[in-house]
């Protein structure tokens, strides 16, 4: 909200600069967000907490000024105001005391409407409202020196000389003065004539009831407007103002009737207004609240030393009843202050004015928790610190993604989650998968020219476990685009992370996946649990992903190999013998895998074969096609006994014999 | 023979001062302290001299040699190059090293992880809670009533009737409270969601951290005292803080905690020729907003089931983003998201 410098001034006695006066507000809990200062006044953007209506009038700044100062505070005083007008009628009819506690309407006649005198024009004008008649800019005036909406109609257009304060029928209609047609409904409260709603309540009026420059006489209508009736239907018709602003966050049920009255006596000032017919309906006295606030309780929520006398002090100056200065203080909130329910509401205002800054610093006497993490949380921190030192560089991708995107990466399930009210099409779902965020991550940086990269996410993925009922899961993606990049570049980045995380039993089993190549991708198994995916990237998923390069991504379920994780070790002693180690050169069938001709290696030799490693893949003029050379490194060793050169020699013939007569493979 | 030692060494010097190569210094080595070089000759006339004297003679040329071979050792080490056999083996060692490749963190979850140590270390344990979240948690027991004006600060995403993308992740110190009697020291980390439209400063994803502490007789100086090591930590010790009131619903007495601007260090302005230009990232004001706290309100502990005649507590909470954005002097949140190369491979 915005106020003036010299408007505020008007209602508290003090000199200080509008600087110092911002920065006092801000320190209260009136965060001043901008001062704009000129020669002659200054204007303060104030954000106003939802809390305090009351403070949405310069009235309301200037009570917490004088709050702050001790200085007095200068409530506007009305003066006389005689009815002199008697022949005009009106009566007034609330249908929904609920909605509507309090209605007030008078009859202002014989008005001149015509443009405001410049001094009212000005104080709009500094506050950033755009002034229209001396009416209408009284009402506003009012509105925000007292933080009352009001609303003036043009009496004569109303039917009947009435005002019935109803629900809306189902299919009434009405024009609002911006000139738009609402469509109503019976949430949503009226003020109407015997014929049409006039207005909607709390928020606009009508287009035909408007006061216009032929306006004689006028309806002036201050009313309490139940708050959350108010926000309902201000959301409902997509209409806020600043009326409904203040009826929504509740205005002052006992201040209605002196806003009615400030109004009229400036409208007998300054349009000429003659004073008729009052009708002030409903209930005039907000219920009464003592609240019963504890010094002690006071200082030791707060870490202070106040004394009673203090405390009683600064709830004075707040405008609230205070009964004897003591160690427990009755209070009385007025009927603007509806925010302060209970003790901890007068707390938090006794420590605003005293000042948090006043506060001491003091560390929590009961620390002696210990700090701890879960251990899935240390996991996967573990984790990350194994993908970074394996060159891999950590992305961050949103949780809401495009349903295109899961649809194009062949991800796209029944038991997607999609957001009802989503912003825009391209966050409507929630993510089944890491990979359509990777993806996209990886073109952006390839359209970058950056040719060589490895990057990981390990995070959240979401899925309908249920009616109603959600799974969140975290998941990690590997992607690796550049030069050396390949299926078994990646395979190895997998496999020294789950060494790491000593997952034991891991296997890369053939089969085709829906985005990869068919021979060039496998699942990860995790023992009998399928962990993920494994593999080169089809072209034709690439292109829907507008990528041209070669992509090879992993995906694992991380939640589920969670219960597969080890990290503890035990030393299991150093090997006391050197191992031997030979060599064995071979060609064989390509389809032939390396695993079978590891596994009939350590058939034939024995335990003493301790390690059959690959070492090395050829093709070449030397092997015929269809075919391919392999070279294994073997390690030949016992724990507890020096290996002769007989036994070694023996048990590696007995590796090659197999080798021959298993596949057919010719040794070199 | 004391004169020709004398001169020996003169000319020695004055000869090892010149050269200029490790060559030369090899050769004028072979023809000083060489087996036939001049000192040796030196010792041989050490037998014509007269018996007396022998001593102070001895003496003189160990001395000598000691001189001539220290200022060749000295003499070699400035000579230009290594001799010929290194040359040949020499590297141009002002090309690259050859890097092992290391990946680096999001700076996110560096972020993420500073903000977590701190408070491991004051004794807080980390918790952790759903992303897909009920109203009862995001809203209701956090005090935060239907159709009231302080639930337009928490706009957000629906899955279902009942079931929301959480606004922020005060909704674990709900579910870890329900579960866990007091006192209690947690903080919640997680990512949270708002329908904003997105620019420089507004995203719908964001990260939070929010804090509790729940005992007999925590005190909102307490909450200073914990957030005033957090700051110092995170920013620096000259860090100022400041508290100013404000609203939430889920605590009474609430605040906002601003720390001094970490750019011109609450002056409001930065240095530059021809006197201060306004700071632009406080905007002059000095200081900035990066916290809300408060004590917990009696609403929150009844919704839990703490007494709160019995039990008090505090609590915060603070964008990660934001912190890193001024902890990195960074200017557009959508950068941490667009996962640009160039930009995660800066920190």
């Amino acid at each position: 909200m915005k106020i003036s410098y010299s408007w505020l001034l008007e209602y508290v006695d003090v000199k200080n600069s509008a600087r110092q006066i911002a920065q006092w507000l801000t320190m209260t809990g009136l965060e001043v967000t901008s001062l704009r200062e000129s020669e002659k006044d200054a204007i303060l953007e104030i954000e106003v907490t939802t809390n305090r209506p009351d403070w949405l009038s310069v009235l309301g700044i200037a009570r917490e000024v004088s709050a702050i100062t001790g200085k007095r505070l200068k409530v506007p005083v009305v003066g006389n105001l005689t009815q002199t007008v008697r022949d005009k009628q009106i009566k007034v009819e609330i249908n929904d005391k609920l909605l509507c506690p309090r209605y007030t309407a008078r009859i202002i006649d014989s008005v001149h409407v015509e443009p405001s005198p410049p001094w009212l024009s000005q104080r709009l004008q500094d506050i950033g409202v755009r002034p229209v008649n001396n009416i209408v800019d009284i009402t506003n005036f009012c509105l925000f020196e007292l933080g009352q909406p009001l609303h003036a109609f043009d009496y004569d257009k109303l039917a009947g000389q009435k005002i019935i304060v109803r629900r809306a029928k189902k299919g009434e209609t009405i024009m609002t003065i911006d000139g738009v047609k609402r469509e109503l409904d019976s949430d949503m409260l009226v003020i109407a004539d015997e014929k049409k709603p006039v207005a909607v309540a709390g928020v606009m009026g009508s287009l035909d009831t408007e006061v216009s420059l032929s306006t004689k006489t006028i309806l002036l209508e201050s009313a309490y407007f139940d708050p959350i009736s108010v926000r309902r239907t201000q959301r409902k018709i997509a209409l806020s103002s600043d009326s409904s602003y203040r009826f929504e966050r509740g205005v002052d049920l006992e201040g209605v009737l002196f806003a009615s009255n400030r109004a009229a006596k400036l409208a007998m000032d300054f349009a000429k207004g003659k004073i008729g017919l009052l009708k002030d309906v409903g209930t005039k006295v907000a219920k009464p609240n003592t609240i019963k606030l504890s010094i002690r309780k006071t200082n030791e929520i707060l870490g202070t030393g106040l004394s009673p006398v203090a405390a009683k002090k600064i709830l004075t100056g707040l405008g609230l009843k205070v009964g004897a200065a003591q160690e427990e203080l009755f209070v009385s909130p007025p009927s603007f202050r509806r925010d302060l329910k209970r003790e901890e509401d007068l707390i938090e205002e006794v420590a605003r004015i005293y000042g948090y800054d006043k506060i001491p610093t003091t560390i929590p006497k009961t620390i002696g928790h210990l700090g701890l993490k879960e251990p899935k949380r240390r996991v996967q921190e573990y984790a990350r610190e194994i993908l970074t030192g394996q060159g891999l560089d950590e992305v961050i991708t949103y949780s809401l993604v495009d349903k295109k995107d899961l649809e194009n990466a062949g991800l796209l399930k029944n038991d997607t989650v999609f957001i009802k009210n989503p912003l825009s099409s391209q966050q409507e779902a929630m993510r089944t998968s890491l990979i359509p965020g990777l993806l996209n991550a990886a073109r952006f940086n390839i359209n970058r020219k950056i040719e060589d990269f490895g990057i990981f996410e390990l995070s959240s993925v979401y899925s309908k476990a249920g009616e109603n009922e959600y799974r969140e899961e975290t998941n990690l993606c590997v992607l690796r685009h550049g030069p050396t990049a390949n299926f078994f570049e990646i395979k190895g980045i997998v496999e020294v992370l789950f060494e790491r995380l000593g997952i034991s039993g891991f296997d890369f089993v053939n089969t085709p996946e829906n985005i990869f190549y068919n021979g060039r991708s496998a699942k990860v198994m995790a023992g009998a649990l399928e962990a993920g995916v494994i593999g080169e990237v089809k072209k034709q998923a690439l292109e829907k992903f507008d990528i041209k390069k070669e992509i090879f991504l992993c995906e694992i379920k991380f939640e589920r190999i969670f219960s597969a994780i080890n990290t503890d070790r035990r030393f299991s002693g150093l090997p006391k013998f050197i191992p031997a180690k030979r060599d064995i050169s071979l060609v064989v069938e390509k389809q032939v895998s390396v695993r079978e001709l590891e596994t009939a290696m350590k058939e034939a030799a024995g335990e003493i074969l301790k390690n059959a490693v690959l070492a090395d893949e050829y093709y070449g003029q030397q092997i015929p096609k269809g075919k391919r050379g392999l070279t294994f490194s073997l390690e030949y060793c016992l724990s507890d006994k020096q290996l002769t050169d007989e036994e070694i020699e023996q048990a590696h013939s007995r590796a090659k014999k197999a080798l021959v007569e298993k596949f057919g493979a010719i040794i070199r | 023979m004391e004169e020709k030692i004398k001169s020996a060494q003169e000319q020695a010097l004055s000869e090892i001062s010149q050269a200029k190569t490790s060559d030369d210094i090899e050769l004028l080595r072979v023809k000083y302290l060489g087996r036939k070089g001049l000192v040796n000759a030196l010792f041989g006339e050490l037998s014509s001299v007269p018996a007396q004297d022998k001593p102070k003679v001895g003496n003189l040329l160990n001395r000598l040699k000691i001189a001539v071979s220290s200022a060749l050792d000295s003499a070699k080490g400035k000579t230009i190059d290594a001799g010929p056999a290194a040359a040949a083996d020499s590297i141009d060692v002002t090309m690259p090293g050859r890097k092992r490749s290391l990946g680096r963190l999001h700076p996110l979850t560096q972020t993420l992880d500073n903000i977590n140590e701190i408070f491991l270390n004051l004794g807080f344990k980390i918790a952790e809670g759903p992303e897909i979240e009920t109203i009862y948690y995001n809203f209701e027991a956090l005090n935060i009533p239907l159709d009231h004006p302080s639930r337009d600060a928490f706009d957000t995403f629906y899955i279902d009737d009942n079931s929301l993308l959480r606004s922020q992740t005060s909704t674990v110190q709900i579910r870890v409270m329900e579960k866990v009697k007091p006192p209690l020291a947690i903080i919640s980390p997680g990512r949270v969601f708002r329908p904003d439209a997105t620019d420089a400063s507004h995203s719908f994803m964001f990260h939070q951290v929010e804090g509790l502490m729940v005992d007999k007789d925590i005190k909102f100086s307490d909450l200073k005292g914990i957030l005033e090591i957090f700051v110092k930590r995170m920013f620096g010790e000259d860090t100022r803080m400041r508290f100013r009131p404000h609203f939430f619903p889920f605590t009474e007495p609430s605040a906002e905690v601003d720390i001094s601007c970490i750019i011109c260090k609450g002056k409001g302005e930065t240095a530059s020729a021809g006197g201060g230009k306004r700071c632009s990232v406080c905007g002059g004001k000095g200081w900035l907003e990066i916290l809300g706290a408060g004590m917990v309100h009696p609403n929150v502990f009844s919704a839990v089931g703490y007494d709160p005649k019995k039990w008090r507590g505090f609590a915060f909470g603070m964008g990660v983003e934001r912190i890193a954005m001024l902890k990195y002097g960074i200017d557009d949140i959508r950068l941490f998201f667009e996962n640009d190369l160039r930009f995660l491979r800066q920190f």
